[in-house]
């Protein structure tokens, strides 16, 4: 009691150096409580799923990114086995992450399936840990799990994208290799073949700027165009905006993948003629392409004039006329050419079914 | 199932490319030889089915469908034991073992020039 006398004495009545210990005490307490709020509200507020359980499996905590993910509320899920969030077929699995865990070990980006409440699946990757008293001794697990179903989604969307593209240049070499081997024969010089080949190359390039795929669909779905886009786009080069001496008449369809590159070198053919011979070579010229849908066949009528000028029919088959054959011949169509007086008409027969391929 | 091959066979090219069947169909034809083609292997042992004089068969490797062109070669050795088989591609190279007997293998392109001397 003497001593005590002779410690100086706080309102408080608690000596200063008593009171100063009480006062960290208080403090570090107080910053532990804060820390641990702090990281209570981190690991309530985020995206993630986060829970622990023990080493039974049963979980202890649950915060609300889990229920956002799994569907189940804290109070339907703690005191609960974690078997209620894994699909029956991969319970196994949890035998092997809870004997790893006993082992001490960690368990990092394990992509997984997981099953919500709703029975519904979702892509997961989940990051294990042990979580050990202060002595060292493993009570449980903690568990964050993170939805991948977009990232996965994206990756699956640009394997096939990549699949895609892969088969469409492969397709292009094939067709720039047929090209140039059906242009071989009777080739009139290397300069000509030149021009040739590359006015036909660039109108596969411009039909296949019509079949990219929609990148911004969601599923990525086969490129199809239609019949006048692709009269259009391979006209275009032909003539001025607005030419009047083309006009582009009838129905229209869609075409598919398949068949847009023969339609393509078919009507570069039609229309290289026309230049060179035909309607486009003269400034009163006229084409007109009409098409028309009967009996599951399409049937286009491209008819030229030249202004009263009669336009001269080939005195030979050139490449031209074999590519069209060989082309009519893939599409299992028929193409029939009348040389009238007053100019030329032809008339393409395929069969819908080919066109839609 | 027996057949007489004729000295100058009819010819049947596969291949699921349309311009390098149309290539090798042209050039064929312009050297003389009656020829046939087929995109696919179903649609070649229908060919083989209607048209008796064909007595050589050009045929690609990857070709969508059940059968690619290996298998139709071994279909055709098996069913058409006098036809010429020809295998081409650009992607694979079969071993020996993969073959059919009597099998010339040529790598894609074809060389057109050499390939009629083949096909008589």
């Amino acid at each position: 009691m003497q001593r005590m006398t002779e410690f100086r004495s706080s309102p408080s009545g608690l000596p200063d150096s008593l009171r100063a210990i009480v006062e960290r005490e208080t403090a570090s307490r107080r910053a532990a409580a804060e820390a641990n709020a702090w990281l209570a509200s981190i690991v309530e507020n985020t995206d993630d799923a986060i829970l622990s359980k023990d080493l039974n499996g049963i979980i202890t905590s649950w915060n609300r990114g889990a229920t956002r993910l799994f569907g189940f509320e804290p109070e339907d899920a703690i005191g609960h086995h974690i078997t209620i969030i894994i699909p029956r077929e991969r319970w196994p699995e949890e035998d092997e992450i809870i004997a790893r865990i006993r082992r001490g070990e960690s368990v990092d980006h394990f992509e997984t399936v997981r099953q919500r409440k709703d029975a519904s699946f979702v892509d997961v990757a989940l990051t294990i840990s042990p979580v050990r008293t202060e002595g060292g001794e493993i009570l449980g697990a903690s568990k964050i799990a993170r939805d991948i179903s977009s990232a996965k989604r994206d990756a699956e969307r640009q394997e096939l994208l990549l699949r895609e593209m892969n088969h469409r240049i492969k397709n292009l070499f094939a067709m720039v290799t047929g090209l140039i081997s059906l242009s071989r024969r009777g080739a009139d010089s290397a300069d000509a073949l030149a021009d040739d080949l590359t006015t036909r190359v660039g109108a596969l390039a411009r039909a296949h700027d019509l079949i990219l795929p929609d990148l911004r669909a969601d599923a990525l779905t086969a490129g199809t165009t239609t019949l006048r886009a692709l009269l259009e786009a391979v006209v275009a080069p032909h003539r001025d905006v607005d030419d009047a001496r083309v006009s582009i008449d009838g129905c229209d369809i869609a075409v598919g993948t398949r068949a847009v590159p023969s339609l393509a070198l078919l009507f570069h053919e039609f229309a290289t003629n026309a230049v060179k011979y035909g309607a486009l070579a003269r400034l009163n010229g006229r084409l007109t392409i009409d098409c028309a849908v009967s009996d599951e066949h399409l049937a286009i009528e491209w008819r030229e004039t030249a202004g009263g000028v009669s336009i001269k029919q080939p005195s030979s088959e050139g490449f031209g006329s074999r590519l069209e054959r060989a082309t009519v011949r893939n599409l299992a169509g028929t193409v029939e050419r009348a040389w009238r007086k007053d100019g030329l008409s032809i008339r393409l027969v395929v069969p819908l079914q080919r066109l839609v391929a | 199932m027996d057949q007489e091959i004729p000295e100058r066979a009819s010819v049947l090219i596969v291949d699921d490319e349309w311009l390098i069947r149309a290539a090798l169909v042209d050039h064929l034809q312009n050297q003389g030889f009656e020829v046939f083609e087929a995109e696919s292997a179903s649609e070649a042992l229908q060919m083989l089915q209607a048209h008796h004089q064909i007595g050589v068969v050009v045929t690609d490797i990857q070709m969508p469908g059940s059968m690619d062109g290996l298998a139709l070669a071994r279909l055709i050795r098996d069913s058409y034991p006098p036809i010429r088989l020809i295998i081409a591609s650009g992607a694979i190279r079969p071993t020996e073992a993969e073959l059919p007997r009597d099998t010339v293998f040529l790598s894609k392109p074809i060389d057109l020039d050499g390939l009629p001397s083949l096909l008589r």
